[in-house]
């Protein structure tokens, strides 16, 4: 990103923000999308995401580039949206019979394309999954990962490993269950 | 190591579904306010302008109607100070040869009505009345 064009945004012209949201919002989206696994909700993470990224702008320091810093400003926000569904999930838990862990929309995309790796990364634990995205899907370096995350680099590469030995072990016992089967 | 080349491989291909996700909508417009355009932003100068300077005319033209205020004229906004003569007229003078007693003067009382009497009247009686004299 133009350097330029970031401290115009930070001074409030509205050209250089638009610039910045349009090269934004598909990663904001589809981070947020494989965070929440569900589209509409996704989309209204990214519109928060880009709120707080116009309200924060000002105050941004520099120490990292500034799509780790709006990475991680999606990741907060995609950590507070499942934090409270999940409330809403315990809490209605009591009522109604329990939800799929997935939305409607994203078992959909999922049934329709028969990925196994994309359910794989569902199941992976919520920091497993937000490392594996960050590192090999956004392409960020350990650092970056680690600053998106507010964690230490070790951590990143820690989790990272979990994430992909959790999926090596998956894949293997499918392949073992579609031999026997 | 199959199992490991099988993991890159399906590890590519979701990476490859993963960047290929758009934003279903457009950020601008959703969250930016739209910016006014060149012409719309010289009709508001030139309005304003005139406001401004329609607002000044007024004001001097109240402020000062018809030139410089003569003596006569008392100037607006400001409240009327009038000199009052608190002064009291000096106290008259007393007239002077003037008795305040009245000088004396007899009083005499006139007599007593006297009532006609009753005999008189009895004496009168034998005169005719007109009637009778005709």
């Amino acid at each position: 990103m133009d350097p330029s064009t970031i401290q115009a945004a930070r001074n409030g012209h509205r050209d250089a923000q638009a610039e910045l949201l349009r090269q934004l919002q598909d990663v904001w989206f589809r981070l947020c999308l494989s965070l929440l696994g569900d589209a509409g909700q996704a989309r209204e993470a990214t519109q928060e995401t880009a709120l707080r990224f116009l309200r924060d702008l000002p105050r941004f320091a520099g120490k990292s580039q500034l799509k780790t810093w709006a990475i991680g400003i999606a990741l907060n926000v995609a950590r507070e949206m499942r934090r409270e569904k999940h409330a809403l999930r315990s809490h209605d838990r009591s009522i109604k019979p329990p939800s799929p862990p997935l939305g409607p929309l994203a078992l959909a995309e999922l049934s329709e394309q028969c990925d196994f790796l994309r359910r794989m990364l569902a199941e992976l634990p919520d920091r497993q999954r937000e490392a594996l995205l960050l590192r090999y899907f956004e392409d960020l370096s350990v650092d970056d990962t680690a600053l998106a995350m507010n964690c230490a680099a070790g951590t990143v590469k820690a989790t990272v490993y979990q994430a992909l030995r959790s999926l090596r072990q998956k894949l293997v016992a499918d392949r073992i269950g579609n031999d026997v089967g | 190591m199959p199992a490991m080349r099988t993991l890159r491989e399906q590890l590519d291909q979701a990476r490859q579904a993963y960047a290929a996700r758009r934003y279903p909508g457009d950020l601008v417009n959703e969250l930016l306010p739209r910016g006014l355009g060149r012409s719309a932003r010289i009709l508001i100068a030139v309005t304003a302008a005139a406001s401004i300077a329609a607002a000044a005319a007024i004001a001097v033209i109240l402020s000062n109607p018809f030139g410089r205020p003569s003596s006569d004229t008392l100037p607006l906004g400001q409240p009327v100070v009038q000199a009052m003569d608190m002064q009291l007229p000096p106290m008259p003078d007393l007239p002077t040869g003037m008795s305040i007693v009245p000088d004396y003067q007899a009083i005499t009382l006139p007599g007593m009505p006297s009532f006609p009497s009753m005999d008189a009247g009895a004496s009168q009686e034998d005169t005719p009345t007109t009637q009778e004299a005709v």
